[in-house]
Protein backbone atom coordinates (compact mmCIF):
# COMPACT_ATOMS: atom_id res chain seq x y z
CA UNK A 1 0.00 0.00 0.00
CA UNK A 2 1.71 3.69 -1.12
CA UNK A 3 1.03 6.97 0.68
CA UNK A 4 -2.06 7.62 -1.17
CA UNK A 5 -3.60 4.35 -0.79
CA UNK A 6 -3.15 5.02 3.12
CA UNK A 7 -4.49 8.31 2.94
CA UNK A 8 -8.04 7.21 1.54
CA UNK A 9 -7.92 4.23 3.67
CA UNK A 10 -7.74 6.89 6.66
CA UNK A 11 -9.63 9.25 5.29
CA UNK A 12 -13.18 6.26 5.09
CA UNK A 13 -12.08 5.42 8.46
CA UNK A 14 -14.68 6.80 11.20
CA UNK A 15 -13.76 8.32 14.35
CA UNK A 16 -10.70 10.03 15.54
CA UNK A 17 -8.71 8.72 12.69
CA UNK A 18 -11.16 10.86 10.56
CA UNK A 19 -10.10 14.31 12.61
CA UNK A 20 -6.60 13.74 12.27
CA UNK A 21 -4.48 15.46 9.47
CA UNK A 22 -1.81 13.31 7.62
CA UNK A 23 0.09 10.57 9.20
CA UNK A 24 2.44 12.41 11.48
CA UNK A 25 -0.67 13.02 13.76
CA UNK A 26 -1.97 9.96 13.28
CA UNK A 27 1.55 7.88 14.18
CA UNK A 28 1.66 10.33 17.24
CA UNK A 29 -1.33 9.69 18.42
CA UNK A 30 -0.61 6.01 18.34
CA UNK A 31 2.37 6.12 19.36
CA UNK A 32 1.23 7.83 22.19
CA UNK A 33 -1.32 5.08 22.81
CA UNK A 34 -4.21 7.78 22.53
CA UNK A 35 -6.08 5.71 19.58
CA UNK A 36 -9.23 4.01 20.59
CA UNK A 37 -9.02 0.57 20.13
CA UNK A 38 -10.47 -0.04 16.92
CA UNK A 39 -8.85 2.73 15.57
CA UNK A 40 -5.22 1.13 16.40
CA UNK A 41 -6.00 -2.00 15.02
CA UNK A 42 -6.55 -0.35 11.81
CA UNK A 43 -3.23 1.70 12.29
CA UNK A 44 -1.29 -1.54 12.49
CA UNK A 45 -3.00 -3.46 9.41
CA UNK A 46 -1.67 -0.11 7.65
CA UNK A 47 1.83 -0.52 9.22
CA UNK A 48 1.94 -3.95 8.20
CA UNK A 49 1.48 -3.00 4.58
CA UNK A 50 2.67 0.25 4.07
CA UNK A 51 6.63 0.66 4.67
CA UNK A 52 6.54 4.34 4.46
CA UNK A 53 4.38 5.05 7.03
CA UNK A 54 6.72 2.35 8.69
CA UNK A 55 9.46 4.33 8.32
CA UNK A 56 7.79 7.49 9.81
CA UNK A 57 7.13 5.29 12.51
CA UNK A 58 10.56 4.72 12.85
CA UNK A 59 11.91 8.08 12.68
CA UNK A 60 9.06 9.66 15.31
CA UNK A 61 10.34 7.27 17.39
CA UNK A 62 13.84 7.91 17.55
CA UNK A 63 12.90 11.73 17.62
CA UNK A 64 11.12 10.82 20.82
CA UNK A 65 13.99 8.61 22.44
CA UNK A 66 16.39 11.30 21.63
CA UNK A 67 14.15 14.14 22.93
CA UNK A 68 13.10 12.21 26.48
CA UNK A 69 16.83 10.49 26.14
CA UNK A 70 17.74 14.11 26.56
CA UNK A 71 15.20 15.47 29.02
CA UNK A 72 15.59 12.80 31.41
CA UNK A 73 19.30 13.25 31.74
CA UNK A 74 19.44 17.01 31.93
CA UNK A 75 17.02 16.60 35.14
CA UNK A 76 18.90 14.02 36.67
CA UNK A 77 21.88 15.79 36.53
CA UNK A 78 20.58 19.84 37.40
CA UNK A 79 18.75 19.41 40.92
CA UNK A 80 15.49 21.55 41.55
CA UNK A 81 16.63 24.76 42.42
CA UNK A 82 15.62 25.83 46.15
CA UNK A 83 13.69 23.18 49.08
CA UNK A 84 10.93 21.10 47.83
CA UNK A 85 10.15 21.39 51.64
CA UNK A 86 10.32 25.08 51.67
CA UNK A 87 8.13 25.58 48.68
CA UNK A 88 5.41 23.06 50.09
CA UNK A 89 5.26 25.11 53.77
CA UNK A 90 5.43 28.31 51.55
CA UNK A 91 2.07 27.31 50.05
CA UNK A 92 1.02 26.26 53.28
CA UNK A 93 1.04 29.40 54.35
CA UNK A 94 -0.31 31.30 51.11
CA UNK A 95 -3.60 29.08 51.95
CA UNK A 96 -3.83 29.82 55.53
CA UNK A 97 -3.16 33.72 54.33
CA UNK A 98 -5.84 33.07 51.63
CA UNK A 99 -8.33 31.72 54.19
CA UNK A 100 -8.46 34.19 56.46
CA UNK A 101 -8.44 37.25 53.98
CA UNK A 102 -11.60 35.41 52.51
CA UNK A 103 -13.08 34.97 56.04
CA UNK A 104 -12.94 38.71 56.97
CA UNK A 105 -14.23 39.69 53.56
CA UNK A 106 -18.14 39.93 53.74
CA UNK A 107 -19.97 37.32 52.76
CA UNK A 108 -21.26 37.08 49.46
CA UNK A 109 -25.30 38.18 49.15
CA UNK A 110 -27.35 35.08 49.33
CA UNK A 111 -29.13 35.06 45.94
CA UNK A 112 -32.44 33.03 47.05
CA UNK A 113 -32.96 36.31 49.22
CA UNK A 114 -35.20 39.01 48.19
CA UNK A 115 -33.50 41.58 47.46
CA UNK A 116 -34.03 45.10 49.36
CA UNK A 117 -35.42 47.93 47.99
CA UNK A 118 -34.90 51.40 48.59
CA UNK A 119 -38.21 52.74 47.13
CA UNK A 120 -41.92 51.16 47.50
CA UNK A 121 -41.76 48.17 44.73
CA UNK A 122 -44.67 50.87 43.04
CA UNK A 123 -43.06 53.60 42.83
CA UNK A 124 -41.01 51.84 39.98
CA UNK A 125 -43.35 51.62 37.32
CA UNK A 126 -45.06 54.41 38.27
CA UNK A 127 -41.93 56.37 37.51
CA UNK A 128 -41.18 54.69 34.20
CA UNK A 129 -44.64 55.58 33.37
CA UNK A 130 -43.96 59.56 34.13
CA UNK A 131 -40.67 59.43 32.33
CA UNK A 132 -42.38 57.84 29.15
CA UNK A 133 -45.64 60.52 29.47
CA UNK A 134 -42.86 63.54 30.01
CA UNK A 135 -41.04 62.26 26.72
CA UNK A 136 -44.06 62.19 24.94
CA UNK A 137 -45.30 65.70 26.00
CA UNK A 138 -41.54 66.99 25.29
CA UNK A 139 -41.97 65.76 21.78
CA UNK A 140 -45.09 67.51 21.18
CA UNK A 141 -44.08 70.88 22.43
CA UNK A 142 -41.21 70.53 19.96
CA UNK A 143 -43.15 69.43 16.86
CA UNK A 144 -42.95 72.26 13.79
CA UNK A 145 -46.12 74.31 13.14
CA UNK A 146 -48.02 73.17 10.76
CA UNK A 147 -46.47 74.59 7.27
CA UNK A 148 -42.93 75.28 8.45
CA UNK A 149 -40.40 73.11 7.99
CA UNK A 150 -38.94 71.80 11.33
CA UNK A 151 -36.40 74.02 13.20
CA UNK A 152 -37.03 77.06 11.14
CA UNK A 153 -37.76 80.19 13.30
CA UNK A 154 -39.55 83.33 13.05
CA UNK A 155 -36.22 85.36 12.54
CA UNK A 156 -35.17 84.92 9.03
CA UNK A 157 -32.21 86.57 6.85
CA UNK A 158 -33.86 88.44 3.84
CA UNK A 159 -31.96 89.77 1.08
CA UNK A 160 -33.31 92.50 -0.66
CA UNK A 161 -32.25 94.20 -3.72
CA UNK A 162 -34.13 97.17 -3.70
CA UNK A 163 -32.55 99.08 -7.09
CA UNK A 164 -30.40 96.36 -8.17
CA UNK A 165 -27.40 97.92 -7.93
CA UNK A 166 -26.18 96.71 -4.85
CA UNK A 167 -26.97 93.00 -2.40
CA UNK A 168 -27.63 94.48 1.22
CA UNK A 169 -29.00 91.96 3.89
CA UNK A 170 -31.96 93.19 6.28
CA UNK A 171 -32.18 91.30 9.48
CA UNK A 172 -35.86 91.13 10.13
CA UNK A 173 -35.40 90.39 13.33
CA UNK A 174 -36.90 93.39 14.90
CA UNK A 175 -40.15 95.15 13.34
CA UNK A 176 -40.39 92.30 10.44
CA UNK A 177 -40.78 90.20 12.82
CA UNK A 178 -43.54 91.52 14.85
CA UNK A 179 -45.23 91.96 11.54
CA UNK A 180 -44.71 88.25 10.54
CA UNK A 181 -46.27 87.52 14.04
CA UNK A 182 -49.08 89.83 13.94
CA UNK A 183 -50.22 90.41 10.43
CA UNK A 184 -50.10 86.98 8.59
CA UNK A 185 -53.25 85.36 10.02
CA UNK A 186 -55.42 84.62 7.05
CA UNK A 187 -53.35 85.58 3.74
CA UNK A 188 -51.85 83.55 1.49
CA UNK A 189 -48.31 82.72 1.53
CA UNK A 190 -47.63 84.93 -1.37
CA UNK A 191 -49.51 87.47 -0.03
CA UNK A 192 -47.58 87.48 3.29
CA UNK A 193 -44.40 87.82 0.99
CA UNK A 194 -45.84 90.48 -0.61
CA UNK A 195 -46.33 92.57 2.68
CA UNK A 196 -43.38 91.92 4.12
CA UNK A 197 -41.07 93.46 1.38
CA UNK A 198 -43.91 96.45 1.30
CA UNK A 199 -42.74 96.71 4.89
CA UNK A 200 -39.49 96.09 4.23
CA UNK A 201 -39.59 99.49 1.54
CA UNK A 202 -40.98 101.43 3.81
CA UNK A 203 -38.88 101.02 6.96
CA UNK A 204 -35.68 101.63 4.67
CA UNK A 205 -37.13 104.76 3.43
CA UNK B 1 7.22 13.20 34.71
CA UNK B 2 6.89 10.39 32.13
CA UNK B 3 9.91 9.30 29.68
CA UNK B 4 7.36 8.16 27.45
CA UNK B 5 5.45 9.20 24.62
CA UNK B 6 2.85 6.51 25.66
CA UNK B 7 0.67 7.54 28.32
CA UNK B 8 1.28 5.83 31.51
CA UNK B 9 -1.54 3.03 32.56
CA UNK B 10 -4.20 4.64 34.28
CA UNK B 11 -3.64 4.33 38.07
CA UNK B 12 -4.78 1.78 40.43
CA UNK B 13 -7.47 3.83 42.51
CA UNK B 14 -5.90 3.56 46.42
CA UNK B 15 -8.39 5.01 48.41
CA UNK B 16 -5.23 5.81 50.71
CA UNK B 17 -4.21 8.56 48.49
CA UNK B 18 -6.80 11.49 47.58
CA UNK B 19 -7.25 12.47 44.37
CA UNK B 20 -6.71 16.06 42.84
CA UNK B 21 -10.24 16.94 42.68
CA UNK B 22 -10.74 15.58 46.39
CA UNK B 23 -7.54 18.01 47.80
CA UNK B 24 -9.05 20.93 45.62
CA UNK B 25 -12.28 20.56 47.32
CA UNK B 26 -10.77 20.73 50.79
CA UNK B 27 -8.56 23.66 49.71
CA UNK B 28 -11.38 25.62 49.13
CA UNK B 29 -12.63 24.63 52.60
CA UNK B 30 -9.19 26.31 53.42
CA UNK B 31 -7.40 23.15 54.38
CA UNK B 32 -3.88 23.95 54.23
CA UNK B 33 -2.62 20.61 54.36
CA UNK B 34 -4.91 19.80 50.98
CA UNK B 35 -2.94 22.46 49.53
CA UNK B 36 0.77 21.18 50.46
CA UNK B 37 -0.06 17.97 49.20
CA UNK B 38 -0.93 19.17 46.49
CA UNK B 39 2.03 21.24 46.09
CA UNK B 40 4.20 18.82 47.27
CA UNK B 41 2.57 16.51 44.28
CA UNK B 42 3.10 18.86 41.89
CA UNK B 43 6.41 20.66 42.73
CA UNK B 44 9.04 18.70 40.74
CA UNK B 45 7.01 18.95 37.08
CA UNK B 46 5.86 22.30 37.65
CA UNK B 47 9.35 23.38 38.43
CA UNK B 48 10.79 22.08 35.50
CA UNK B 49 8.46 22.72 33.23
CA UNK B 50 8.71 26.78 33.75
CA UNK B 51 12.49 26.15 34.06
CA UNK B 52 12.35 24.45 30.67
CA UNK B 53 9.83 27.28 28.81
CA UNK B 54 11.42 30.28 30.55
CA UNK B 55 15.22 29.38 30.63
CA UNK B 56 15.90 30.82 34.25
CA UNK B 57 15.58 29.24 37.25
CA UNK B 58 15.07 32.07 39.60
CA UNK B 59 11.95 33.17 37.57
CA UNK B 60 10.98 29.76 36.94
CA UNK B 61 10.16 29.78 41.12
CA UNK B 62 8.80 32.97 41.28
CA UNK B 63 6.71 31.90 38.17
CA UNK B 64 5.62 28.53 40.44
CA UNK B 65 4.75 30.98 43.23
CA UNK B 66 2.45 33.62 41.29
CA UNK B 67 0.29 29.90 39.70
CA UNK B 68 0.24 28.92 43.35
CA UNK B 69 -1.83 32.50 44.17
CA UNK B 70 -3.44 32.18 40.92
CA UNK B 71 -4.91 29.03 41.99
CA UNK B 72 -5.81 30.16 45.21
CA UNK B 73 -7.65 33.38 43.81
CA UNK B 74 -9.50 31.56 41.16
CA UNK B 75 -10.39 27.70 43.00
CA UNK B 76 -13.69 28.82 43.54
CA UNK B 77 -14.44 29.07 39.59
CA UNK B 78 -12.48 25.70 39.25
CA UNK B 79 -15.32 23.17 38.33
CA UNK B 80 -13.28 19.55 38.17
CA UNK B 81 -16.65 18.39 36.09
CA UNK B 82 -16.59 20.59 33.18
CA UNK B 83 -12.71 20.87 32.86
CA UNK B 84 -10.99 17.87 30.92
CA UNK B 85 -7.80 16.75 32.52
CA UNK B 86 -9.14 17.80 35.73
CA UNK B 87 -7.05 19.65 38.61
CA UNK B 88 -3.68 18.87 36.77
CA UNK B 89 -4.63 20.10 33.20
CA UNK B 90 -6.08 23.32 35.18
CA UNK B 91 -3.16 23.73 37.17
CA UNK B 92 -0.30 23.68 34.21
CA UNK B 93 -3.18 25.76 32.08
CA UNK B 94 -2.22 28.27 34.95
CA UNK B 95 1.24 27.95 35.27
CA UNK B 96 1.57 28.14 31.39
CA UNK B 97 -0.58 31.73 31.16
CA UNK B 98 2.00 32.99 33.41
CA UNK B 99 4.66 32.25 31.06
CA UNK B 100 2.48 33.38 28.50
CA UNK B 101 2.64 37.18 30.60
CA UNK B 102 6.73 36.70 30.47
CA UNK B 103 6.91 36.09 26.95
CA UNK B 104 4.70 39.01 26.40
CA UNK B 105 6.50 41.33 28.25
CA UNK B 106 9.50 39.89 27.09
CA UNK B 107 8.38 40.64 23.28
CA UNK B 108 8.10 44.67 24.91
CA UNK B 109 11.78 44.37 25.81
CA UNK B 110 13.30 43.42 23.01
CA UNK B 111 11.32 45.15 20.68
CA UNK B 112 12.45 48.13 22.54
CA UNK B 113 15.76 46.93 22.31
CA UNK B 114 15.93 45.98 18.70
CA UNK B 115 15.05 49.73 18.07
CA UNK B 116 17.69 50.90 20.85
CA UNK B 117 20.25 48.80 18.34
CA UNK B 118 19.17 50.30 15.68
CA UNK B 119 19.73 53.95 16.93
CA UNK B 120 23.64 53.17 18.54
CA UNK B 121 24.45 50.90 15.67
CA UNK B 122 25.95 48.17 17.90
CA UNK B 123 26.07 44.77 16.59
CA UNK B 124 25.43 42.38 19.20
CA UNK B 125 27.34 39.03 18.79
CA UNK B 126 25.11 36.76 16.96
CA UNK B 127 23.81 34.49 18.95
CA UNK B 128 23.73 31.81 16.18
CA UNK B 129 21.73 28.68 15.27
CA UNK B 130 25.08 26.79 16.23
CA UNK B 131 25.36 24.90 19.09
CA UNK B 132 29.64 23.97 19.71
CA UNK B 133 31.29 23.64 22.28
CA UNK B 134 28.78 23.05 24.40
CA UNK B 135 27.92 19.89 26.44
CA UNK B 136 25.52 17.30 25.60
CA UNK B 137 22.87 18.59 28.86
CA UNK B 138 23.28 22.42 28.03
CA UNK B 139 23.02 21.73 24.29
CA UNK B 140 19.75 20.33 25.06
CA UNK B 141 18.85 23.54 26.91
CA UNK B 142 19.99 25.76 23.89
CA UNK B 143 18.37 23.53 21.64
CA UNK B 144 15.00 24.01 23.55
CA UNK B 145 15.22 27.49 23.47
CA UNK B 146 15.59 27.49 19.89
CA UNK B 147 12.27 26.12 19.39
CA UNK B 148 9.43 28.68 18.59
CA UNK B 149 7.62 29.23 21.75
CA UNK B 150 4.54 27.22 20.88
CA UNK B 151 6.19 23.61 19.81
CA UNK B 152 8.36 24.43 23.22
CA UNK B 153 5.31 24.70 24.92
CA UNK B 154 3.46 21.45 23.49
CA UNK B 155 6.90 19.68 23.57
CA UNK B 156 6.85 20.35 27.38
CA UNK B 157 3.83 19.90 28.67
CA UNK B 158 3.30 16.24 27.43
CA UNK B 159 6.37 15.41 28.87
CA UNK B 160 6.20 17.01 32.28
CA UNK B 161 2.75 16.87 32.83
CA UNK B 162 1.73 13.96 31.00
CA UNK B 163 -1.65 15.28 29.82
CA UNK B 164 -3.30 13.64 26.73
CA UNK B 165 -2.85 15.32 23.33
CA UNK B 166 -6.44 16.48 23.45
CA UNK B 167 -6.04 17.68 26.97
CA UNK B 168 -3.03 19.58 25.84
CA UNK B 169 -4.68 21.58 22.81
CA UNK B 170 -7.64 22.26 25.00
CA UNK B 171 -5.03 23.83 27.72
CA UNK B 172 -3.85 25.69 25.11
CA UNK B 173 -7.12 26.70 22.96
CA UNK B 174 -5.84 25.54 19.49
CA UNK B 175 -7.16 22.13 17.34
CA UNK B 176 -6.30 18.68 18.37
CA UNK B 177 -3.89 18.57 14.75
CA UNK B 178 -2.67 21.86 15.66
CA UNK B 179 -0.79 20.54 18.91
CA UNK B 180 0.26 17.53 16.69
CA UNK B 181 1.80 19.31 14.70
CA UNK B 182 3.78 21.17 16.77
CA UNK B 183 4.51 18.54 18.76
CA UNK B 184 5.84 16.80 15.47
CA UNK B 185 8.13 19.99 14.14
CA UNK B 186 9.13 20.37 18.15
CA UNK B 187 10.87 16.47 18.08
CA UNK B 188 12.11 16.58 14.85
CA UNK B 189 14.02 20.05 15.29
CA UNK B 190 15.16 19.29 18.47
CA UNK B 191 16.33 15.48 17.31
CA UNK B 192 18.26 17.31 14.46
CA UNK B 193 19.42 20.09 17.27
CA UNK B 194 20.85 17.62 19.12
CA UNK B 195 22.49 15.14 16.57
CA UNK B 196 24.87 18.08 15.35
CA UNK B 197 28.52 18.11 16.03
Amino acid sequence: MNVGEAHATIATMQSLLDHLDGHDAVLLMYLAGELPGEDRSRVEQMLGTDQTMRARLDELRAAHDVVTGALARHDATHPLTGSEAAAVRQVGRMVRSWHADRAARPAHRDLAQPRMLRFPYWSYPLAAAAAVTLAFVTWYVMLPEPGKLPGESNVAMVEVNPDSSAAESIDLSGDAAQFALSDSSGLSEAETELRQLQFIRENMQ
Amino acid sequence: MTLSLRNPPPPVVDVTVPSDEALAARLREGDPSAGEVLAKRYHAALLRYLQRLVGSDHLAEELLQQTWLSVLDHLDRFDAASTRGGFKAWLFRIATNKVNDVWRSRGRERTAKEGLRLVVDVEAPHAGHRIEGVEQVDKLRAAIEQLPENQRQVLLLRYYSSLKFVEIAELLGCPLNTALGRMHKAMLKLKELMSEP
